[in-house]
Parts: C-alpha cells; structure tokens; sequence
C-alpha cells in the first residue's frame, strides 16, 4: 500500500456512494460517503511533533485503544483498524493528521470522540464560521446548516424566551438556492448565522470530473464523486488555512519571555480580544458557564471579581489543557495565552462562542501594522 | 485628585498598573491604546539592570527602541510617589553607550544612537513624583494615568511621542489594563495561590506524571525569564510553600511532594491519580471538585488560617476517587 493505492481505493469508493449525506444511516454497508477528518495533534507533553515522533504518538493511542496500526510503503501514511472500522491516517504534516475512512459513521465518530476526551493532546480542528464560508466559495454552493443555541449558555427562563428574537436558530437546507435563502436568514437572524455544515461542489469541465463535500464545525468532510484529486485539493486548502489561522495565533499571542535568568529580558506576545458585537446580556451567567468545565466550553477557572462588569480569570482549557488568562467585560474577552499554549484553544472559544454568543464575533489576531 | 480619589478594587495590584500600562502602549491589544507601537517603538527589554559609569546601576523597567529614529526610552515605572534619589540620577545620566554595553540593547547605528529617560506613574503619585524629580534637579519627563496618559512634565526628545503624550491619550479604566506582569515582591501570597492552582490543574490533565518547581513558575509567570534574581528567589519560596501547603492539605489526594533524582534539595509534585481514566461525567465532577478547592485554598490563605478539613469538602468526593484508607 502506498499514496497511490490509496488514493485508487478512495476514487473507487467515491464513485459508488450515495451523495444524500443526511440520510446515510440508511444507507447499506459501504454507501455512506467518504469521511475525511482533520485532527490535530501533540506530544503528550504538549511539545510539538515531528514527522518520527507522530507516527509514535500514533502507534501509543493505538496500542491503548485496540486498534491496529500497518505500515506502508509511505512512511507517514499509515493504515488503522479496529473491527469493522478502517482509516488511512496520513502524518504528513505532523500537527495536522488527515484520516481518511470509508467506515460507518457512527463509529467512527464514537472513536474519534472517545479519543479526543482522552488525550489532551489530540483535538478536532475548530473551523470558525467564516473560514467554513471560505472553503464553500471555492465551490458551487449546495446547502448548509446553521446551529446556534444560546440557551445552551444563557440558560434564561422561559419567560424571557417569548422575547428573545433569535434564542435558537437551527436551519438546515440543501440545493443550489442556498445562497439565497441565506440573504433571507441574514435579514432576520444575522447574529445567529453560526454555520455547522457547508455543502458545496467542484467541478473540473474539462475532465468532467467533479466532487460534492461537506464540511462540518468540527473540520470533517463528507465526500462523494468522482475525482479523489478534487477532494484532496479541497482538504488540503482547508488544510492550509486552519493550519496558518493557528499558527499566526500562536506567533501572535503566545505571551513568552526571553532572558538569561539574570534579570532582563523581552516579552514577546500580545493578547488577543474577542469583542461582542453587542454586550451581554447576562454577565454573571455567562462567566459562571464559562468556567463550569462543562461542554461546549470545557473552561476551569478561577474567577477574580474586579467590579461587578469585569472579571479577571486563571483559567485552564480542560481540552487542550493550556493554560491561560482571562479578562471578561460585557464588551469583550480579552486572552493571554500562555508559553505554551495551543493556538486550537483559541479556535475552539471562538467556535464555541460563534455558536451560542453571536455567531459575528471575530478574532483579530495583531499583524504588524506598524513598521518599526 | 487626591490620592484616595484614584482608588482601585481590592483585587488590582496598584503597582503593578504603571509597568503594564506601559507595556501595553508598546503591544497592539485591542482594549489599550497602543500609542508607542503606533509610534514605531518596539519593546526590547523589561526589568533590564544598566549601569552608568561613576553613577550606579539601575532596573530599567521598560526599553523600547524606535529603529528608524536610532532612539530608546528608558521608563521607570513607579510603583508609589516615592522617587530614589540614586535610581532617578542613574536615570538621568544614562547614555546610549550605557544602555547598549551594558543593557545589551542593539541599535541599528550604535555611534549615534540616543536614549532618554521617562517617568511614568498614576495620576494620584504624579504631583509628588513631579515635585521629588524637580527638588533634586533633575529634568526627567513625567507621564501619568488617569483617563488619559498625559505628559505632565518636561519634553520627550522624541518630538512626536512628546506631542502626542501632552495632547493626552485616553485611556479605558485602569483596572483594565493588559495585565502581562502579574506579580512583583508585594504580590501577597493569596494573590499567587490562584494562578499557582490553575497551573497545577492545567499539568494534571496534560498527564504530566511529575512537575518541578521550576516549570510551574516557568508557566504561571509569562516574563519569568526576566525576572532578577530577588524576585525569582521571592517567587519561589512562595511557590514551594503553597505547593507544600496543597500537597498537604487541599491537593493531598490528587498530589504529592517527592524529591528530584537528579538534585535531593529541589522538590518534584507528583500526581496520585489518573483523572483521565475515569469517563468524561467523573472528570468533569472531578474538575468542579478541584475549583471549590481552589476557591476554598484561596480563602483561606487570605485570612491566613491552617487548613480543616470539613464534612462539606470530604463529601465532594466522588465514586472512585475516594482516598485509600491505608
């Protein structure tokens, strides 16, 4: 087995799965479309990996979980199984672990989550509503889902429900009129357009060849055509992009000193500002579910009430597990990430924040705008 | 405005304001005006010991450098509204020939290179440092915090940082300046006990089987590379304290004390228990366990009484995680 081979297997099964991605529990074995997730991926001590010590890590979470890991003619793609579940995980990019399966999605995904909650070091990737919107424009654009819950944050009274205008938007449409029933879903919900899916084709003419994927919040695609060539370009763009909005994070933020242990030094790093296009409305219910380490947002943290609008946080990310510090303000949230600390923490927040805060809240990450 | 007049909540360390306000002018936070980076100053060192011949030494809080104008200033971040006669004059007769020998500051043109001296403090302190600056002779601009950072005396050399300081800057309330120094020598000991908890919680479930005293420090702090050696020294007494203190009392069924094999007199932590081994409903308890403990922690180190244990903490524990009984 090779890159090639794989490459054939996965073509071969494109061109004989069922393109209704919503209903593929229905679908008979070996129908469903091709799954292609992107993960992330650390040491276990939080160092980054290189292209030996991935395929380590690899071999470690197998051994503990029961799956099967075979080498092949590729050095960094390698073929895993457990059961009836088979992947092709390729660790060329040593962070970034794409993990092709043709295998039945509930099972894949129960893996995959079971894995995710037992190692730090291993995570989804947190595609931020626009960035999902990116990848659809390079594409023909076929559906898309919206799921935004702020009762999931706010857990406000039903009384206060009867005046919320956009508690829960959850809005799922395939076709190629999606673009426009967009333009309607933004004149009356435009702060709770959280994407969680985003469908969209691509096609070559000359070749008549052509891929439909589906890309969801978690960075999973869903793949059926005829070209594993157009698929793999549309992972890898996504790839591209993921992985540069995490690596500006962490050049960008990570907040580290230099010095020789002697007094003196520089620090480099600056904070990053998430602003709330609008204030909270509930304050104390949002820092209280912030730091309840519970999901969505998984947050340990010590609060330190400075006035009743303002709290400073020592906070842990209990996925990730970094380490980080908080100020939170109606207006904002203000993140100094640590030495250490793994750019997907940020993704992760925004994500989250997106799908139950304000689905337009942006992260701008400093650029040097300035010439020295 | 008196002193009393520009109060801070309890919880904001008052000296440390001055120092990360000016740091924060030099980064590009979106919530604090970043009026030297927009300026083409870049920060070079912080707490950067220079000494001027036949003067003395002095910490420079904050060197910023501008590369195209070939100049530095050095500020001097006050804590209060006393002025050290001997630092104020060090201050005042650094050359860049100094800063650079001795501060290991590199300028783009080391022969013509410029440094200049300013002060910075909270608008409460400035008439008293204004008045100490002036009474020994010395012609250092002063800037201070208010709403607005305002040049408040003398001229900068830097013609436009001078302009744009005297026309004043505003600034947001000052309790929520960017806080990337979090401790000096008067941090009490309740102020370190929360980000020393969090960073123990974040090792514990990263899996790290055993940490030093180093590494915690190395995590919590974010300059701790910078930092002299007296604050280090002071900073890490309190760190093995409060780790002694947990590791006895609040953490004494999650971690323990051990020696480093490698040198007897440092400490190493080592966890007892594999909160990850447990499923995601139990870890998730377990977390919110240890939050009441910090909290609890917290507590009762600012009231600065012994640890008992009670009915209400014993009972937080969770199936499986009880303590052994042996």
């Amino acid at each position: 087995m090779d890159r090639r081979e794989m490459a054939e297997i996965l073509e071969e099964y494109l061109r004989n799965v069922n393109v209704y991605f919503d209903r593929e529990k229905e679908f008979p074995k070996g129908r469903g479309p091709l799954k292609t997730y992107i993960m992330e991926a650390h040491r276990s001590d939080g160092e980054s990996l290189d292209h030996r010590n991935a395929a380590k890590t690899l071999a470690g979470i197998a051994d503990a979980n029961g799956l099967t890991v075979r080498d092949t003619h590729d050095e960094v793609l390698f073929q895993v199984t457990k059961g009836e579940v088979g992947f092709f995980f390729d660790l060329l990019d040593p962070r970034f672990w794409v993990v092709h399966t043709m295998s039945n999605i509930e099972q894949c995904e129960e893996l995959f989550k079971s894995l995710v909650e037992t190692y730090p070091h291993l995570d989804y990737t947190w595609p931020s509503s626009g960035l999902m919107r990116s990848i659809q424009g390079n594409g023909k654009s076929l559906g898309f889902a919206v799921d935004f819950d702020e009762t999931q944050i706010f857990a406000a009274p039903e009384s206060h429900l009867i005046d919320e205008p956009n508690a829960v938007v959850k809005f799922r449409f395939g076709g190629t009129r999606a673009e426009n029933w967009l333009k309607e879903l933004e004149s009356f919900a435009p702060d709770a357009l959280a994407f969680s899916m985003v469908k969209f084709a691509r096609e070559d003419q000359a070749t008549g060849s052509y891929i439909i994927d589906e890309l969801n919040e978690q960075g999973r695609f869903k793949a059926a055509g005829n070209s594993i060539n157009l698929h793999n370009q549309t992972v890898s763009q996504f790839l591209y992009s993921y992985r540069s909005f995490i690596l500006d994070i962490e050049r960008a933020a990570r907040i580290r000193s230099h010095g020789h242990g002697e007094g003196g030094g520089s620090l480099e790093g600056d904070p990053l500002v998430l602003e709330f296009p609008k204030p909270l409305r509930s304050f104390k219910t949002f820092v209280k579910e912030l730091v309840s380490c519970r999901t969505p947002l998984k947050i340990w943290g010590i609060v330190e009430e400075v006035r009743s609008d303002f709290v400073q946080v020592e906070a842990v990310d209990l996925h990730t597990s970094s380490r980080l510090r908080l100020d939170i303000t109606p207006e904002y949230l203000r993140i100094y990430l640590g030495p250490e600390a793994c750019g997907n923490t940020v993704a992760r927040l925004l994500r989250n924040l997106q799908s139950h805060v304000d689905s337009t809240i942006k992260l701008h990450i400093p650029s040097e705008s300035v010439p020295a | 405005m008196s002193r009393d007049e520009q109060s801070f909540p309890a919880t904001i360390q008052r000296d440390l304001v001055p120092v990360n306000a000016v740091i924060g002018f030099l980064k590009r936070d979106r919530k604090w005006p970043s009026a030297l980076y927009d300026l083409g100053y870049r920060l070079a060192m912080i707490e950067q010991p220079v000494s001027a011949a036949a003067v003395g030494t002095a910490e420079i809080d904050v060197i910023c450098l501008n590369h195209k104008q070939n100049h530095a200033i050095l500020w001097e971040c006050k804590s209060g509204c006393t002025v050290g006669e001997k630092q104020a004059r060090v201050y005042a007769s650094i050359s860049a020939e100094d800063v650079q020998r001795t501060g290991n500051i590199t300028f783009p043109h080391a022969a013509s290179a410029s440094v200049e001296p300013v002060y910075c403090c909270l608008e409460s302190d400035c008439g008293a440092v204004v008045n100490s600056l002036k009474n020994l002779g010395l012609t250092i601009p002063v800037v201070s915090l208010g709403k607005q950072a305002v040049l408040v005396c003398g001229q900068l050399n830097d013609a436009d940082a001078s302009i744009h300081f005297a026309r004043g800057i505003n600034l947001p309330p000052l309790e929520e300046v960017p806080r990337f120094l979090i401790a000096n020598t008067q941090t009490p000991k309740s102020g370190l006990a929360g980000p020393f908890f969090a960073t123990i919680v974040s090792f514990l479930r990263r899996q790290t089987g055993k940490f030093s005293l180093r590494h915690l420090l190395e995590e919590t702090f974010p300059d701790w590379e910078c930092m002299g050696t007296d604050l280090r020294r002071h900073l890490s007494s309190v760190a093995r304290e409060i780790v002694k203190d947990l590791c006895e009392n609040e953490l004494r069924d999650f971690a323990r004390i051990g020696k480093a094999s490698h040198s007897p007199n440092e400490i190493m932590i080592e966890f007892t228990v594999d909160v990850l081994g447990h499923d995601a409903s139990m870890r998730t308890r377990t977390f919110q366990k240890l939050m009441r403990l910090a909290y609890e922690y917290i507590e009762r180190t600012k009231e600065n009484r012994p640890y008992e244990p009670t009915q209400a903490v014993e009972s937080l524990w969770l199936p499986g995680l009880e303590p052994e009984q042996n």
